[in-house]
């Protein structure tokens, strides 16, 4: 039990290790929770690498190559941007207590979501960890509106959360257990499942569609993504999605599958519409940070588009589509923590007009990131691209692959318009000084898009066969 | 150096363009032209030597050699050859000779090169029995005619003929070519017999040569030399396209006799270009613009006989070729000596001080007619042809001699008081060299020439056109350019207004307001729409997740 | 493999390196931007002579790919970069290396934004070498759309600023025809249960449905970068819209791209279902030759004239490839040399008149009377473009125009036409520059071009005369 969850027992002795300090030291600095954090973090991504395969609740939490590989990803993306984050809290003067220890709190949420086999372990994680992005919202100070934003997020996460409790107690009711095999064996008895189940099912999966914000469940993605201050922003964009689409698919395999010919068309109904709307939505913005919400919304379109057969080849190319999504999205959220007018960081399309013309090396990578999104080569994007696609092309959903494309050249000239913004247009404001950490940061992340891109067999080795374990 | 003179003669052509393009451009130019000059007459005499000799050197080289394309450059030294080569020769000389004394030429040296360039890509066409190569050697002509114009009307104004003509003639060819894949100039046979198009071909190529003889409808470029010094009209009128497009016109004989409206096309042109030729010659003022008419009429002529004899052969006519050079002379000596003034109606009673000159015309015409009337008119038409272009040559040099030699003195005292007799040996030496040389060996004189002659006498003597005198001093006349309004209306201006309209409506209308602005349109209706759903407004959310939840119950419950 | 020293990929390689150190090179007021020009013009210096070099090794009789080099890039899906090289590939390499090499002599003097023009210059440089060596769908896909990303970015800097519509125009076109080549791609892939080698892929078969989407798509794709209606519009406005040399010369090889595309992957013989596109082709193909001759006739843009004429020419070559005879395909690659340096050579003079005309506030008319070195080379571009026998232009285009006449009169005769008229744009616009009654030497005059410049284009012209006394040197006996 205890070897089970160690590495989520070390990262909760985090938590009052940070509160000493805080208690204790009057002059906390943000490094000072950042290191802490680290040296957590790193221990517990050690702990799980180490026991990717103990687990004393094989039923109800199963450890495995699967799963470690999503933790250490998730831990990976998450220690980029602490050391990011406490960088802005040490700019911002403001103390960085409460984001660490939401943000690591969220952490051990996220482990149990993707560890998760049991359906009221799932929920409770989820439900905590909801709460917890609550209040990693509100760490916004100077704007009323975060209030209304937050209580929204809290509102429709709890009716989520309780439709998909509702669906959890109804095949509870069936099985007697919320374990997946149970019910996976109850849905998998060949006869013809009861409607109710089928209904249950949907409650569990809208659930997990709307954390997941895909369309048409992604309006709050935007709004915090929009208000929350950029530490909270990054974080949500970057780590819970990893999660989030290892428990889905988890579930998905090892649960619904029996019953997943039901879901199919609703899954590319929402595939289609978060393409779209992400799309769409992304041309018609002036905010930059609510135009990469709008964008993550489309690559989580694009995730689903090719998962829908949930074969090892659809689970294979989904994830290599995220990885490098957020390889792209990683780089794009650090440009923005260099992006500093007056002490003010800016998201305003138009405040980042000409901005090449100042920070030539900062613009280069947003630009790099951007072609990468698009999936253009040479970049990383396109082998993500290029994995969603042939993919679909083996299935032969051909008017998926269309629908795909399409969306992708709107998207693209969603991005074309903030390439346009940063090198063609004239300034229109001063920048300041940018943090050394930020070249630090955007360089590795270059070298290691580079180093994907020219031998992507070192991004890709073992994944493969690490993601089948999920089956 | 090779033993095939041919060879020689294009490689040291070749060379003295080149040489001549890289020396200094002023600096001892005269000097250096007389070089060019003397090195031209010699190698001029081991031709003439060779030709007398009856040497035949064979020479073909194999330029291009694919399994369906062989092209080969024949240069091969032989009679046929030779003979071709001698009058271009002797034009070449002379414009040599006038350039090294001319005063109003600044590029002497250039013009020089120029001309040997212009001679050796002439002894190509003249020698080749390749469509390609005769393609070559005509476009490489016309690039170097284009140099030697050195004057910005003349030059826009040949260049859209010549780009036409061109263009025609490689059209044509193109065309053969597609059907035969052969570039012997006997597939020209092979194609009239057995070819598909072939009254466009046959238009094309006629198209091509009309516009390079300057005939009628075309005789815009030709006339356009007006503004080009004599040297260089000289030279461009008997050794640039009209010289070109006759060596065409006789390699391509047995293709245009196929066509059935070709002869006439031909003769209407002809017809029409003599009679315009001889309204030049009598109206226009300017003396250049009335030598060129002279040429125009000659070209006419030739024409007009090709259609008349069974065989026709360009060498046949190289006496009265040369003669018609040397009528250029004498017209350029008179020029000369009277300042280089240009307009006849500032000349008259020249007789006093250039009578010698003027016995230099008549020599010639009475040579002319000699030389013209004797030759072979067994056909009744070429009978015809022969004397009226004696009759048109006849009326017009009596109407131009009349008035400037006894017309009332109209040039001011400074060109009166400058007249001399035999003013620059450069402009009258040649002339009457060719005249001499026409003569020899002195023929028969016939009667028919004695009463050409006589004729001649008696309309210089009674002047009767002498109320178009008038028209010298009616601008509107000498400065209109019917044809060049008449193509700007017929052709350039449909070609700009259908332009304008395909822009207008295709680029603009369809592409630029209808299917650029109408995606554009529909993006922005998306992303309003978009908006809208995305306004925060918890009602709108309220709708999208119960929207979301409908999709997912309703296909769940199917 | 290793005795071809990885000679391609050090082609491909070789302007990446350079653009790094461009990327590295100072460029502040005491350089003056030397160091930024020299590297750049060392690279491409440098890589002709590997160019030549691998010349040297080729068997110019073989129409098959040589050099091959494989490289491993994915393991799923299996993916190889394979290079290889034939005759055609390289004739057009060399000529684009010398129309760069034109293109940097032009812009030598330009201060504004040069690293930046630079090191897209050579991105693009690197990336159309890669395209021209690719040797199998993939490679050639990459290569095919990474090229968009850097001429994008010269459009967007160089482009009129008040028309920055048109990058988007630009890049949306392009990219749905990359988009779609990379879908025809995949499915290649997938029907071939691997990477399909590009030599290979004109003697593929498919069926029913598969075929027409196939033929479909790789049209759509390779039509989207050639200046066909109506995606010439693009290429039109961006054209138009570029006073750069460099950057023209950069635009204007994308519609050589979609060329080499048609050439790669129209099989030997047409399939009974690609009839009736290609039939389409050539209807549309010939109506925007003359409708864009048309307009080139009578704009007063010498850009735009240009753009009319190298339009009639890209649509010229691409008909004359429809014919799939070797003989011609080897003219159109041969004639790609010479036009290409034709098109860098004219853009190179009509630039230099552009900006002295700018700074003395001339009009156009009579500015090429006072300087003789300018008048020759400029004239002589002129006469070589419109296809008079001193470039192997001149035989090329006898024996496509004969190819096309052959397939069908029609079509070859609306060529023609389409070809005076550009030809005709071209004349008139050089006559206009020569215009000596409008030439006013009070109002000041242009410089000539210095001797350097004038013995480099003189170069250029001896290569042009070179390339017309041997124009089939490649071709077997």
């Amino acid at each position: 039990m205890l070897i089970t969850f160690l590495p989520e027992i070390v990262l909760c002795c985090c938590l009052p290790v940070l509160a000493l300090v805080r208690f204790f030291r009057t002059s906390a600095t943000p490094k000072t929770y950042f290191t802490l954090s680290k040296y957590f973090m790193l221990a517990s991504v050690l702990l799980s690498i180490i026991l990717y395969d103990k687990s004393e609740l094989p039923g109800i939490y199963d450890n495995s190559r699967y799963t470690t590989l999503f933790k250490c990803l998730v831990f990976l993306f998450s220690f980029v941007w602490f050391f990011l984050a406490y960088r802005w809290f040490l700019h911002e003067e403001r103390s960085s207590f409460r984001y660490f220890m939401l943000s690591i709190s969220s952490l051990i949420c996220l482990d149990v979501i993707i560890s998760a086999h049991n359906f009221a372990l799932l929920w409770s994680a989820l439900a905590l960890h909801a709460v917890l992005v609550y209040f990693l919202i509100l760490r916004r100070l100077d704007d009323e509106r975060i209030f209304v934003i937050a209580h929204r997020y809290a509102g429709f996460a709890a009716i989520f959360l309780l439709l998909m409790a509702a669906g959890i107690i109804i095949f509870y009711r069936q099985t007697e257990s919320l374990n997946y095999l149970d019910i996976f064996a109850f849905l998998h008895q060949g006869a013809d499942i009861p409607r109710i189940y089928l209904y249950a099912a949907s409650m569990i999966l809208a659930g997990m569609l709307f954390f997941m914000a895909a369309a048409p469940f992604h309006f709050w993605f935007l709004d915090v993504v929009r208000y929350s201050i950029l530490p909270v922003g990054g974080y949500l964009t970057l780590a819970p999605v990893l999660a989030y689409f290892a428990a889905f698919c988890t579930m998905t395999i090892n649960v619904f599958f029996p019953i997943y010919g039901h879901f199919q068309q609703p899954l590319i109904i929402f595939a289609v519409a978060s393409l779209f709307f992400g799309a769409i939505g992304a041309n018609g913005e002036k905010n930059i940070l609510r135009l990469f919400a709008y964008g993550s919304v489309f690559n989580v379109g694009f995730i689903l588009i090719s998962l829908i057969t949930f074969s090892t080849d659809s689970l294979f190319s989904s994830f290599v589509y995220l990885l490098v999504y957020l390889m792209s999205m990683l780089g794009i959220y650090t440009v923005f923590l260099g992006f500093k007018s007056q002490g003010r960081y800016v998201f305003e399309l138009r405040e980042f007009a000409g901005i090449a013309k100042q920070k030539a090396y900062l613009a280069a990578a947003l630009l790099m990131f951007l072609v990468s999104l698009i999936g253009s080569p040479p970049m990383l994007g396109f082998l993500g691209k290029l994995s969603v696609i042939n993919n679909l092309v083996l299935e032969h959903h051909f008017y998926l692959v269309a629908v795909a494309l399409l969306s992708l050249i709107l998207m693209a000239n969603a991005y074309l318009v903030v390439v346009k913004t940063v090198y063609f247009d004239s300034p229109i404001m001063n920048f300041d000084r940018i943090d050394k950490s930020i070249y630090i940061c955007l360089t590795l992340n270059l070298i290691l898009v580079v180093i994907s891109l020219v031998q992507p067999r070192f991004l890709m080795s073992g994944f493969e066969r690490m993601l089948i374990r999920v089956f | 150096m090779t033993n095939n003179m041919l060879v020689n003669l294009f490689i040291l052509l070749s060379l003295t363009g080149g040489a001549a393009f890289f020396l200094p451009k002023d600096k001892y130019s005269r000097f250096f032209s007389l070089l060019v000059f003397a090195g031209a007459v010699s190698y001029g005499w081991l031709i003439w030597q060779a030709y007398l000799s009856g040497s035949s050197e064979p020479f073909v080289f194999h330029w291009i050699q694919y399994k369906s394309l062989h092209i080969d450059i024949n240069l091969s030294a032989n009679q046929r050859n030779y003979l071709y080569l001698m009058p271009l020769g002797i034009v070449l000389l002379f414009s040599l000779f006038c350039n090294i004394f001319s005063r109003q030429e600044i590029r002497r040296l250039r013009l020089g090169g120029l001309m040997c360039v212009n001679l050796a890509f002439l002894l190509l066409l003249i020698c080749t029995n390749n469509l390609i190569i005769l393609m070559i050697s005509a476009f490489l002509t016309s690039i170097t005619t284009l140099y030697i114009i050195n004057d910005y009307e003349s030059k826009k104004t040949y260049i859209v003929y010549d780009l036409i003509s061109d263009m025609a003639l490689f059209t044509a060819f193109a065309i053969i070519y597609s059907q035969f894949h052969q570039v012997e100039l006997s597939v020209l046979t092979k194609y009239a017999r057995e070819g598909e198009h072939i009254p466009l071909v046959a238009s094309l190529i006629l198209l091509s040569l009309l516009i390079k003889n300057g005939l009628f409808l075309f005789h815009n470029q030709l006339l356009s030399f007006r503004d080009l010094n004599f040297n260089r009209l000289v030279f461009l009128s008997f050794s640039s396209l009209p010289v070109v497009g006759i060596l065409i016109y006789e390699k391509v004989m047995p293709l245009l006799s196929a066509f059935e409206y070709g002869r006439l096309v031909i003769a209407v042109t002809a017809g029409l270009s003599a009679v315009y030729a001889l309204g030049g010659t009598l109206i226009y003022d300017d003396i250049k613009e009335k030598t060129l008419c002279f040429n125009m009429l000659f070209w006419a002529f030739l024409y007009a006989l090709a259609l008349t004899v069974p065989h026709f052969s360009f060498s046949a006519y190289f006496s009265l070729f040369l003669l018609m050079l040397a009528l250029n002379g004498l017209i350029h000596a008179l020029s000369a000596a009277a300042s280089d003034e240009i307009y006849v109606s500032k000349t008259g009673g020249f007789f006093k001080n250039l009578w010698l000159l003027f016995l230099f015309f008549v020599l010639w015409f009475a040579i002319f007619a000699q030389n013209t009337l004797s030759l072979d008119y067994s056909q009744a038409g070429a009978r015809v042809v022969i004397v009226l272009f004696v009759s048109f040559m006849a009326l017009a040099l009596a109407h131009f001699l009349r008035e400037v030699f006894f017309g009332a003195t109209q040039a001011d005292e400074i060109v009166s008081a400058r007249l001399k007799a035999l003013p620059y040996a450069d402009c009258w030496l040649p002339a009457v060299l060719i005249c001499g040389w026409s003569v020899f060996p002195f023929p028969e004189v016939s009667r028919t020439a004695v009463m050409a002659f006589a004729v001649f006498l008696l309309l210089l003597a009674i002047h009767p056109l002498r109320r178009l005198s008038r028209y010298y001093a009616d601008e509107e006349l000498q400065l209109a350019e019917f044809f060049k309004r008449f193509y700007e209306l017929v052709v350039l201006t449909p070609i700009t207004v259908l332009g304008r309209i395909l822009w207008l409506t295709i680029d603009f209308v369809i592409i630029e307001r209808t299917i650029i602005n109408s995606l554009s349109d529909m993006i922005k209706f998306l992303i309003k729409v978009s908006q809208k759903i995305h306004q925060p407004a918890l009602i709108n959310y309220i709708l999208l997740a119960l929207c979301g939840l409908g999709i997912l119950f309703l296909y769940t419950g199917r | 493999m290793s005795s071809n020293l990885y000679l391609l990929s050090v082609i491909i390689v070789l302007p990446f390196l350079g653009m790094l150190f461009v990327l590295a090179a100072k460029n502040d007021e005491k350089t003056g931007g030397r160091n930024v020009y020299n590297v750049s013009l060392f690279t491409v210096i440098a890589n002709i002579v590997l160019i030549l070099r691998m010349f040297s090794r080729l068997d110019v009789k073989s129409s098959a790919l040589q050099l091959v080099e494989r490289f491993t890039w994915l393991e799923n899906p299996r993916i190889d970069i394979v290079l290889g090289v034939d005759v055609f590939s390289a004739l057009l390499l060399l000529s684009i290396h010398l129309a760069f090499i034109i293109g940097f002599i032009a812009v030598r003097h330009n201060r504004i934004q040069q690293k930046s023009m630079m090191v897209f210059a050579l991105l693009f440089l690197s990336q159309i070498t890669g395209f021209l060596l690719a040797a199998d769908v993939f490679s050639f896909y990459i290569f095919f759309e990474a090229m968009l990303f850097p001429v994008f970015m010269l459009i967007g800097i160089f482009g009129d600023i008040r028309r920055q519509g048109i990058m988007y125009r630009f890049f949306l076109y392009n990219f749905l025809g990359a988009v779609v080549l990379f879908l025809a791609t995949i499915i290649l892939y997938n029907y071939q249960n691997g990477a399909v080698e590009i030599s290979k892929v004109t003697q593929l078969s498919f069926n029913g449905r598969t075929e027409h989407f196939m033929w479909a798509s790789i049209l759509i794709s390779f039509l989207s970068r050639i200046p066909i209606w109506p995606f010439h519009f693009w290429i039109a406005s961006v054209s138009s819209s570029i006073k750069n040399p460099l950057v023209f010369i950069i635009v204007n090889l994308i519609p050589l791209t979609g060329i080499y595309g048609l050439i790669r992957f129209l099989p030997q013989t047409f399939p009974v279902s690609a009839a009736f596109y290609i039939t389409a082709l050539e209807i549309i193909g010939v109506v925007t030759m003359l409708f864009i001759a048309l307009i080139g006739f009578i704009n007063r843009d010498t850009q735009y004239k240009f753009f009319s004429y190298i339009t009639v020419y890209y649509i010229m070559y691409m008909l004359g490839l429809l014919s799939k005879n070797t003989l011609i395909m080897l003219n159109v690659g041969f004639s790609f040399f010479s036009y290409l340096i034709i098109v860098a050579g004219l853009e190179f003079v009509s630039s230099y008149v552009r900006s002295q005309q700018e700074k003395l506030e001339l009009g156009t008319e009579g500015l090429l009377c006072p300087v003789p070195r300018l008048a020759f080379v400029y004239s002589f571009l002129v006469l070589a473009a419109i296809g008079l026998p001193v470039s192997s232009l001149f035989l090329n285009n006898f024996l496509i125009i004969s190819s096309l006449l052959e397939n069908s009169f029609n079509l070859g005769i609306t060529v023609v036409c389409a070809l005076v008229l550009s030809s005709g744009a071209l004349l008139g616009d050089l006559y206009r520059l020569k215009d000596s009654s409008a030439f006013c030497p009070e109002k000041g005059c242009i410089t000539d071009i210095s001797k350097p410049y004038f013995f480099f284009m003189t170069f250029i012209i001896f290569v042009l005369i070179a390339s017309f006394i041997r124009p089939l040197w490649f071709l077997g006996r």
